[in-house]
């Protein structure tokens, strides 16, 4: 598992079979365990509940699970997972006892998928005038105004062959806008965030 | 503010920090589309040269008006929100504050136009010597505020083409890049009719620039002016105009920017929950003396009272008592959804047109 910053850009901790890297090469278990995160068809991460202490693991002192930080979340090396911690144990959380009325709070950690950070981005007064697919649309949208932790590959939004004479929808957030774009699709789709980070539309013509 | 001794304390513990809902920049939508008093004609123009003799015509695509605020948290977090700005509120500066002052040589006391005094009036008394022009220049504005009365004696009017009636309202949103092309001239025009006599009327009308202006669609940052005229042609018959405002409607950005760093969410840094024995009354802070490594102040989220205590959540509000951490979550979420759907529905609502 990775956790990373809130833009994605500074990895703060690697933690593997719940022992986690320190300063001078030491090691310790930082991660009691995990729920199996929930994860649907074609692949968009939902919730992933994590159990452990927020004392260790950074220079200076404190943990790696703060507020809105990025998580990856690898089973056999494999990423399943990709999201911000939306619920966190405050900063130098020891993690909990057998006997700590308050270990929810002592020691949980909640992630959910990488949607909230879409929904979290508003577009600006992007026009589109003229003939343009709806994936060109849908890329550019993610490119200019996405969240900077997001990933936004051209090599996810393949030409659908759907093109929109004039779009625009200023104010909105990403996640509805995209939502609306795919409602455009004679034979439906969708998108997602998939286990990477990367913003993905899935659609396959009839 | 309540001063707790420590001795009362008989609980303390800390709480999950929630970051779900934070907000660490503001975009007040002040108007999604056009608002008050429709012009009979609008289009943009667009400038491919110096002086363009021949400018495109293009629809008017309107850039929303907004005001956005962003948090020195942003660069971390990077959520941002826009919301519709609370009802009731005027966004715009008042007449008297507005930036420059009416341009006219045509009206009697023209300074009574914007001093915001309901007593005073500007006054072209005799339209068949002559009609009148005032304007303004001063500043970028979105629409604007007339309160005037037209009388004309009986006979033949002389009128504008198109509008059909004797005065009519210019503005021009100017959007321009040093000396590079195309730029955006937005030109919109209101009718403005004769009054019963007697009768004041008092017309709003809201105006935005063009989308095509802004750096997403032209990348280059527009230089944004604007130019606001009040004509009124003279007549072959007598008649007065009298004007008690006019005057452009230019944000109040001080006002937009409290309300938008109001809306602020961000992270609570060490949220608690303090079993305090007694009843404490509600307040915005407490503080909890001889609390071990010092006294204690906090920002009070929620209050709870049971039998004999109170329950106090500190910079973060938890879950009621008696009720689990993951039931309210689940509420919490649920909520969230229908927030969004509602939020969905009402989009065209939003950015609609308001009266």
């Amino acid at each position: 598992m990775r956790v990373s910053d809130p833009t994605n850009t500074e990895l703060l901790a690697e933690i593997e079979n719940g022992v986690g890297n320190l300063l001078d090469d030491q090691r310790e278990v930082i991660l009691r365990g995990f729920d199996p995160p929930i994860i649907t068809p074609p692949g968009a991460g939902k919730l992933l509940n994590l159990y452990g202490r927020n004392d260790r693991g950074l220079t200076g002192g404190g943990g790696p699970f703060g507020p809105r930080n990025i998580v990856q979340f690898l089973l056999d090396d494999t990423p399943v997972f990709w999201g911000p911690i939306i619920t966190s144990p405050p900063a130098r959380s020891p993690g909990a006892g057998p006997f700590d009325q308050d270990r929810d709070a002592l020691e949980r950690i909640t992630c959910v998928g990488g949607h909230q950070l879409v929904t979290d981005s508003v577009i600006g007064p992007r026009l589109f005038e003229e003939n343009t697919d709806v994936a060109e649309i849908m890329r550019d949208l993610c490119e200019r105004y996405a969240h900077p932790a997001l990933v936004v590959d051209e090599a996810n939004f393949l030409d659908t062959g759907q093109v929109l004479g004039i779009f625009y929808s200023p104010e909105r957030t990403l996640s509805d806008t995209l939502d609306v774009l795919v409602g455009t699709l004679p034979d439906g789709g969708r998108w997602f965030v998939n286990a990477v980070g990367e913003i993905v539309l899935a659609y396959t013509p009839a | 503010m309540a001063t707790i001794p420590y001795a009362n304390v008989i609980d303390h513990q800390i709480l999950p920090v929630d970051s779900k809902d934070i907000v660490t920049a503001v975009r007040l939508v002040i108007a999604g589309s056009l608002a008050g008093a429709e012009p009979w004609n609008r289009v943009t123009r667009q400038l491919n040269e110096p002086g363009d003799p021949e400018p495109e015509n293009l629809n008017h695509m309107w850039l929303p008006i907004t005001y956005r605020h962003e948090a020195a948290e942003h660069a971390v977090y990077g959520c941002e929100r826009a919301m519709a700005l609370p009802e009731g509120l005027n966004p715009f500066l008042e007449p008297m504050d507005v930036p420059g002052d009416p341009a006219s040589g045509d009206f009697t006391n023209v300074e009574a136009m914007n001093d915001g005094d309901p007593e005073t009036y500007a006054v072209i008394a005799d339209l068949g010597s002559g009609g009148g022009v005032v304007s303004y220049s001063a500043a970028k504005c979105y629409g604007f505020r007339l309160t005037y009365l037209l009388n004309l004696g009986a006979g033949a009017r002389t009128t504008f083409p198109g509008a059909g009636t004797p005065a009519e309202v210019q503005l021009q949103n100017i959007s321009s890049y040093s000396s590079t092309y195309p730029a955006y001239n937005l030109l919109a025009r209101w009718a403005i009719p004769e009054t019963p006599e007697y009768e004041w009327r008092d017309l709003y009308a809201v105006m935005s620039f063009d989308a095509r202006s802004q750096p997403e669609n032209r990348d280059a940052v527009p230089t944004e002016s604007s130019v606001l005229t009040f004509w009124v042609l003279g007549q072959p018959v007598s008649g007065q105009l009298w004007v008690r405002n006019f005057y452009p409607l230019v944000l109040d950005v001080e006002q937009l920017a409290e309300i938008a760093s109001a809306q602020v969410r961000l992270p609570a840094q060490e949220p608690r929950r303090v079993t305090v024995e007694g009843f404490v009354p509600p307040d915005q802070e407490h503080t909890i003396t001889g609390w071990p490594g010092g006294d204690f102040t906090g920002r009070v989220a929620q209050h709870q009272h049971d039998l004999g205590k109170t329950v106090i959540d500190f910079e973060q509000a938890a879950s009621p008592l008696g009720l689990p951490a993951d039931l309210v979550e689940a509420e919490r979420a649920r909520r969230s959804s229908n927030r969004s759907d509602i939020a969905t529905a009402a989009y065209p609502l939003l950015m609609g047109q308001r009266q």
